[in-house]
């Protein structure tokens, strides 16, 4: 290892507090100083990173909790990543790791559903393709598969995440309106803790923003088909066993644009 | 030794000006006119829109629709031992090639070592060393970067909190001054300078320099004239009880700043000239009122 490599291994071990590196940092005041002052800076940009891609988080918690578990954040999840956008997966086992957040038992999953959507707010664009559906009629559906929409995803949470995003961050809705949703949300909240299932979710991203809506029991399993990319054929089969109207459902799931076209599998 | 200014009749080209733009500044720029007439170009941190899709890229499309880009890279670390990562690379190469801006830059730094055989990324521009093989280093990684990119590259200079031969000792002998570093990196790489005047400024007095403004600007009469590309201004917030200044780019333009910027336009003529302004983000009527200041300078008297 030439000089420079040891120097720069030096450093970087130093600011992620990783042992091994060749000087005993005691002996060098001036060194340590600055030494805080890039571990400082790396914490300072994880906690403006995160709490962008966790916005519902900080808001629940308040700016100095929050800034609490960005610190246990970096302590577990090394950053490898160049982009700080892609940062932070590890929240929501961190947060379960905290028992002073016992009394929040909803928070992980607070956290889970604010990555999902920071994660579809990023991801590729679907291009919609509204002449394919023409192929449901030329086709043998088995060949067909169902285009979604970016970021498509089907998700079981105990908790009323969706509820709790829109709390925090839209900005939308009036306080009579916030008053009923804080109401309901509280209710959600305490029947999670004696339900036997979780609920799930859809989450899409028509557009630019990400949508989420829960799911009924009866629609579950294919809504779990198209999110698993199953053939238009197996799909379709499931909807009807599950006494769902198919033109109902698919006329749906295409205005929402949920699902933006067909494509054939060679 | 390079003629230093005050010996020279100077006729002033257009100095292009422009200003560092942040999410909360989107509404105004896109559809306001306050900027008209004030400010030519605007700055956006690449790393801001390596996403695959969404709005990030839309929205860049219609920033640049109405300003000229300056695109600015705070990831690639050219001056790591351990070289840029391809998948990295060509994100930044593939937002260069969509947008075609004005100006490309980069910061001389490095970002990133293996450690326990993990790569770790600092999030921040550390300082590399001034000597021979990091500036072999650096040449090697700027020539990759603009063959795929297919254009020059600014590379930043830097403010730093300590200097690379106090954490090893083998680099005491081997270190070429700053400017001598940034010149032979020139030189060789066919790249040029961003020259960020805030950064010379706080490295000074963090180093105690003796009438930091009159030393640097001796300095600057050091640096090839034709490898100044662009030219950064900000300023740092004021910070009590503490012996550093910490590079925040948190305020507006210093004084001293202002002063080391009269004298930089005058002997860098018509070099674009760009106020940062990263953290305590100011209102956009705010950082354009900084930037009719900078205009007000480079104006042909």
């Amino acid at each position: 290892m030439n000089a420079n490599s040891r120097y720069q291994n030096d450093l970087i071990n130093f600011i992620f507090h990783k042992p091994g590196s060749t000087l005993a940092l005691e002996q060098e005041p001036d060194v340590q100083r600055s030494i805080d002052i890039y571990r400082n800076n790396l914490f300072e940009n994880a906690a403006r990173a995160l709490a962008i891609t966790f916005p519902t988080v900080e808001s629940l918690m308040g700016r100095k909790a929050f800034r609490f578990l960005v610190a246990k954040l970096l302590q577990t999840e090394s950053k490898t990543q160049f982009d700080w956008g892609e940062y932070g997966k590890c929240f929501p086992a961190v947060i379960t790791q905290q028992d002073d957040l016992l009394a929040f038992p909803y928070l992980s999953e607070v956290a889970e559903y604010d990555w999902l959507i920071h994660q579809a707010q990023r991801a590729s664009d679907v291009i919609p393709n509204s002449a394919s559906f023409a192929l449901l009629q030329e086709h043998d559906l088995t060949t067909l598969t169902f285009d979604t929409s970016a970021a498509f995803v089907v998700k079981a949470f105990w908790f009323p995440v969706i509820e709790l995003h829109r709390l925090a961050n839209d900005a939308s809705i009036n306080a009579l309106e916030k008053e009923a949703l804080q109401k309901n949300t509280t209710n959600l909240i305490h029947n999670a803790i004696n339900q036997d299932k979780p609920r799930s979710l859809v989450l899409w991203r028509p557009d630019y923003k990400a949508n989420a809506i829960w799911l009924e029991e009866q629609a579950l399993s294919a809504f779990q088909l198209l999110a698993k990319k199953a053939n238009a054929a197996e799909i379709i089969a499931e909807v009807e066993a599950q006494q769902i109207d198919l033109t109902q459902w698919l006329s749906q799931l295409i205005e929402s644009k949920q699902v933006v076209g067909i494509t054939k599998q060679s | 030794m390079a003629e230093t200014f005050e010996n020279k009749t100077i006729t002033k080209p257009k100095t292009d000006i422009g200003v560092g733009l942040r999410h909360s500044h989107y509404q105004q720029a896109l559809y306001g006119d306050e900027h008209i007439d004030l400010i030519d170009f605007v700055e956006v941190h690449a790393e801001n829109f390596f996403a695959k899709g969404g709005a990030s890229k839309t929205l860049l499309h219609q920033v640049n629709e109405k300003f000229d880009l300056s695109i600015h890279g705070t990831s690639l670390g050219l001056g790591s031992q351990h070289l840029v990562p391809e998948f990295v690379l060509s994100q930044f190469a593939s937002l260069i090639d969509e947008f075609q801006p004005k100006l490309v830059s980069e910061h001389l730094c490095f970002n990133r070592a293996m450690v326990d055989g993990k790569l770790l990324h600092s999030g921040d521009l550390l300082p590399i060393s001034y000597d021979k093989q990091s500036l072999d280093t650096i040449v090697s990684q700027i020539l990759r970067v603009q063959d795929r990119i297919k254009r020059p590259i600014l590379i930043e200079n830097l403010s730093a909190y300590l200097q690379p031969e106090q954490l090893n000792e083998q680099l005491c002998e081997q270190q070429m001054q700053e400017f001598e570093f940034l010149t032979l990196m020139c030189e060789r790489s066919g790249c040029g300078l961003l020259l960020d005047l805030n950064n010379l400024l706080i490295n000074a007095l963090n180093r105690h320099t003796d009438s930091p403004v009159s030393y640097l600007k001796q300095a600057l009469n050091e640096l090839p004239v034709n490898a100044v590309g662009e030219i950064h201004l900000a300023g740092y917030s004021t910070q009590e009880n503490i012996d550093t200044i910490i590079d925040d780019h948190g305020a507006k333009v210093s004084q001293q700043c202002w002063e080391l910027f009269e004298y930089a336009s005058g002997l860098f003529n018509g070099t674009p000239s760009l106020v940062e302004w990263d953290t305590n983000i100011p209102s956009w009527t705010v950082l354009l009122a900084e930037a009719k200041k900078a205009q007000q300078i480079v104006l042909p008297k």
